[in-house]
């Protein structure tokens, strides 16, 4: 608790003693690009400022939202798909695994998701649950993804990677806003929106979605166990869902220091879970058809004031609330969160940047089957204080970027988490970074307090209980990471981006089995227990690289191809005491192919045509693929669009990946959307 | 002092919203700061695309500025403010730019560009009506700009500077734009418009 109070106390003396400033595009810069520059200069936040893509120091795709509504997709992992370097795999229709560099699963621990910086991490499992983030595709404004650690801007477990959903201005969604879809797997899905802009200081939208999927189509069914025994049902149904969301967006500047923003959002989900418990492994479960449903709502605030161009502090607040009801446990899920952000230039070349958060998150969990925490309850803090100096070696060419984010939480461990990097852009049209960066993934309510009866196994001939359980002494992971990337940008007509990284981790999540099973009962069949016991001692190393370009063929015609290799491996600790094991598999493809051709074929039609390719998936053993999607857009009037995207077009029966028990994964299939956008503009 | 690690909610809340530490913060900060100019952070660069246009057009002799350049604004402050560091005082050829803020210098004389800053249409329908804007290149970013009878649109599309031109209204006030700067540019005709 003293620590606590130091960082609060840290964060406010710093507070009181400098003025809040605010970092934009640097004036001088622009008007010294030349014109063909001038127009591809792309603002981002990725910095946590606005600033041009090819300025940012790290590996960076900017998913914008001419992208997102190309595409055809109908969520938002789908549509991330489309950025080169991340790996996107569709489970059932409704889950997905979604990781940057490595650590893919259906909750993947090492990737940050936040909407408008706003984490949406839990930590009571360490992951993500995408089907219940479902902003709307309408409102995003651009998606930013950072490939590879982001902990000093962002904040940890964005060890691999960072994707910031950022939604739109209320100034830029002003009128009504209606459309509709129907498809063969997204049966129904509507958007409404409301926007206005009652005086030039203030503006709001509010808006509200529905949706119901049917993902399944009496496909064969696979249900992950482990590495020997995957259950597979001949014909799965019942993997419907629906969703309903609703929520309000307000930007109010009073006056010409302050900007205000405050956003909220409730929603409700309703999936049907076909799911499976193991009796005996390998060869005998137990298949229960349930439901699962979700509910929760977030609302956000943020508070900046700009002092002079350029300077900028901000004040962020947030609370969320989710009730997780998955068929084996339900969760009542609280966070809050207030982060404080500083910015000032020092002298010509110095820009420092400062802050700290804090986060107070309480759960409270039910076990419905095979799996529950103790203690059920439980209550987590953390706090931060960040310091960043971004210093001009080089006026306009050279830049080093230093900085150090020190946390500490309520489990006991304080992290320290550096990075150095250094920009080098010898002219506006070329830049070069080099980048070494500590990076942790704290532990989470599923490291430290989970505990799951996992049936029966045969171990060495023999049928044994398996029970796996977490341990408090698990300790946060470590990423050491250096990368280095290269970015050209040859005016509007074609730009290439090349990444290249290598990882270490330390301290990985793995399971201990003792060498000897415990007897639990003689009277009971089997009489042994296996406990497996959560233990952070896994080594593990990751190398690759990611290349993307862009080739404007034509004016009308561009041309997005993208590749990323990916080298994973990790290690077990030897030991003669104990024997250890992995606690989930190492899915993964290590090539990757994207290929994307947007064509407008006049002022009112567009087509894109979306190729992608993936290796061989060595961790599951799940064959190569080669896919296709396709979409035509008809603008038949300047407010309204017609468009039919087809998604898998040779129809090829593909399991991208496994999921995790007790759920199942099933193959893709050609699937249809017809989606109709209609815009009212407001006066 | 209770030490303990709080397990509830209540508990957590109260220590959080207690702490006198954090709303003197936050008190502190709403007092202290002084109120200087905030911009949008596109804003600084739509007030570099309107340097291009100036730099890119040609007046024709009748109209052509002599040795200043007078570039209008209107609307959203932080841009007002943004155009004016990154206008003012500038040369093109032999002309110095000088910003002129319509909200507030109402004896202003004929300006040579006017840039209307809001996404309202009525605002800007107002604003295109004005007498110091009938000779002038205007530049604004409602969604009806072209249609309502302004010159150049521009529009922020995926983080990128996109923009539209009523070549027509162009050459009416005696203008012309360089090809250099239209082709990255899209030209339209204003609804029931001809040609």
């Amino acid at each position: 608790m003293g620590a606590f109070r130091l960082l609060l106390a840290t964060v406010c003396m710093g507070a009181m003693a400098v003025y809040p400033q605010r970092v934009g595009t640097p004036t001088g810069e622009l008007t010294n690009l030349s014109v063909e520059e001038l127009f591809s200069v792309q603002v981002t936040s990725v910095g946590r400022k606005a600033q041009q893509l090819s300025r940012s120091p790290a590996a960076v795709y900017v998913l914008s939202a001419e992208e997102i509504r190309r595409s055809g997709a109908t969520s938002i992992p789908e549509a991330l798909r489309w950025v080169p370097g991340l790996t996107v795999s569709r489970l059932d229709g409704r889950s997905w695994v979604v990781s940057a560099r490595g650590s893919g699963r259906l909750y993947s621990n090492k990737i940050l998701v936040m909407i408008d910086g706003r984490s949406l991490y839990t930590p009571l499992f360490s992951g993500v649950v995408w089907d219940s983030i479902d902003v709307p595709l309408e409102d995003i404004a651009q998606i930013e993804v950072i490939r590879g650690p982001g902990t000093v801007v962002w904040g940890p477990n964005a060890v691999n990677g960072v994707i910031n959903i950022i939604t739109k201005r209320t100034k830029a969604t002003t009128g009504a806003e209606v459309s509709v879809t129907a498809g063969n797997e997204l049966r129904t899905g509507l958007f409404v929106r409301w926007g206005d802009v009652p005086r030039d200081t203030l503006s709001y939208r509010i808006w509200g979605k529905l949706e119901q999927r049917t993902p399944s189509y009496s496909s064969p069914g696979y249900y992950f166990h482990n590495n020997k025994y995957v259950y597979q049902v001949g014909s799965l149904d019942g993997l419907d869902s629906t969703t309903g969301r609703a929520g309000f967006r307000l930007d109010w500047q009073p006056n010409k220091t302050d900007e205000w923003l405050l956003q909220g959002d409730i929603y409700k989900l309703s999936r049907e879970d076909p799911v499976t418990y193991p009796i005996l492994l390998p060869g005998l479960v137990e298949f229960s058809a349930e439901r699962a449903r979700y509910e929760g709502g977030s609302i956000q605030g943020r508070w900046s004031r700009t002092k002079a161009p350029g300077m900028e502090d901000s004040v962020q607040f947030s609370f969320d609330r989710n009730e997780l009801g998955f068929p084996y446990l339900t969760a009542r899920l609280n966070n809050i969160t207030i982060d404080y952000q500083r910015r000032r230039t020092m002298g010509e070349r110095n820009e420092l940047y400062w802050g700290g958060g804090f986060q107070q998150y309480w759960d409270s969990t039910a076990s419905r089957r095979s799996i529950w925490f103790t203690p059920e309850d439980s209550s987590y803090r953390a706090g931060n204080v960040i310091v960043r100096d971004e210093m001009q070696l080089l006026p306009g060419r050279l830049l080093l970027s230093a900085g150090i984010r020190l946390d500490y939480n309520s489990y006991g461990n304080f992290e320290h988490q550096p990075s150095l990097r250094l920009l080098y852009t010898p002219n506006a049209k070329q830049s070069v970074w080099f980048g070494f960066s500590r990076a942790v993934r704290v532990p989470s309510r599923y490291d430290r307090d989970l505990r799951t009866a996992s049936g029966q196994e045969y171990i060495g001939g023999a049928p044994l209980w398996v029970g796996l359980a977490g341990s408090r002494t698990t300790r946060s992971e470590i990423e050491r990471s250096i990368e280095a990337g290269y970015r050209l940008q040859s005016g509007q007509r074609w730009s290439l981006d090349v990444a290249l990284f290598r990882s270490v981790y330390r301290n990985l999540r793995i399971l201990r089995m003792p060498s000897m099973p415990e007897i639990v009962s003689p009277r009971s069949a089997p009489p042994g227990l296996l406990p497996l016991v959560q233990e952070s001692a896994g080594l593990g190393r990751s190398y690759g690289g990611e290349f993307s370009a862009t080739w404007h063929v034509r004016p009308s015609w561009k041309l997005a191809p993208a590749y990323s290799y990916l080298n994973q491996n990790r290690w077990l600790p030897r030991t003669a005491a104990n024997w250890y094991t992995w606690e989930d598999c190492m899915g993964g493809s290590p090539h990757q192919v994207l290929l994307r051709s947007s064509h407008d074929l006049s002022e009112r039609l567009q087509l894109d045509l979306m190729g992608r390719a993936r290796s061989r998936n060595k961790g599951y053993e799940l064959p190569g693929a080669v896919l296709a999607d396709a979409r035509v857009s008809w603008r038949f009037t300047r407010s309204g669009e017609l468009s039919f995207s087809l998604q898998n077009l040779t129809n090829r029966q593909v399991v991208e990946s496994y999921s995790e028990p007790p759920y199942a994964a099933i193959p893709l299939r050609r699937t249809f959307v017809v989606k109709w956008t209609h815009k009212f503009l407001a006066d | 002092m209770d030490t303990q690690v709080p397990r509830r909610l209540k508990t957590g809340i109260n220590r959080v919203l207690g702490s006198r530490l954090i709303a003197y913060v936050a008190v502190t900060f709403m007092l202290s700061l002084s109120a200087l100019q905030a911009a949008e952070p596109e804003d600084e660069l739509k007030a570099a695309v309107v340097l291009s246009f100036v730099r890119y057009t040609e007046w024709k002799p009748s109209s052509a500025p002599d040795t200043v350049i007078r570039v209008g604004v209107t609307g959203r402050p932080g841009f007002r403010e943004a155009l004016k560091r990154t206008l003012e005082g500038k040369t093109v050829g032999n002309s110095l730019i000088r910003v002129i803020d319509l909200e507030t210098d109402m004896d202003a004389p004929r300006c040579h560009v006017v840039y209307f800053a809001t996404t309202k249409n009525s605002e800007a329908q107002h604003g295109l009506s004005m007498n110091r804007a009938a000779r002038a290149i205007t530049i604004g970013e409602a969604d009806q700009f072209i249609d309502s009878g302004g010159a150049i649109a521009v529009h922020l599309v995926d983080g990128r500077i996109r923009f539209e031109v009523n070549l027509m209204e162009v050459q009416r006030v005696g203008a012309s734009i360089s090809s250099k700067l239209l082709r990255f540019g899209r030209i339209r005709v204003p609804a029931g418009g001809s040609g």
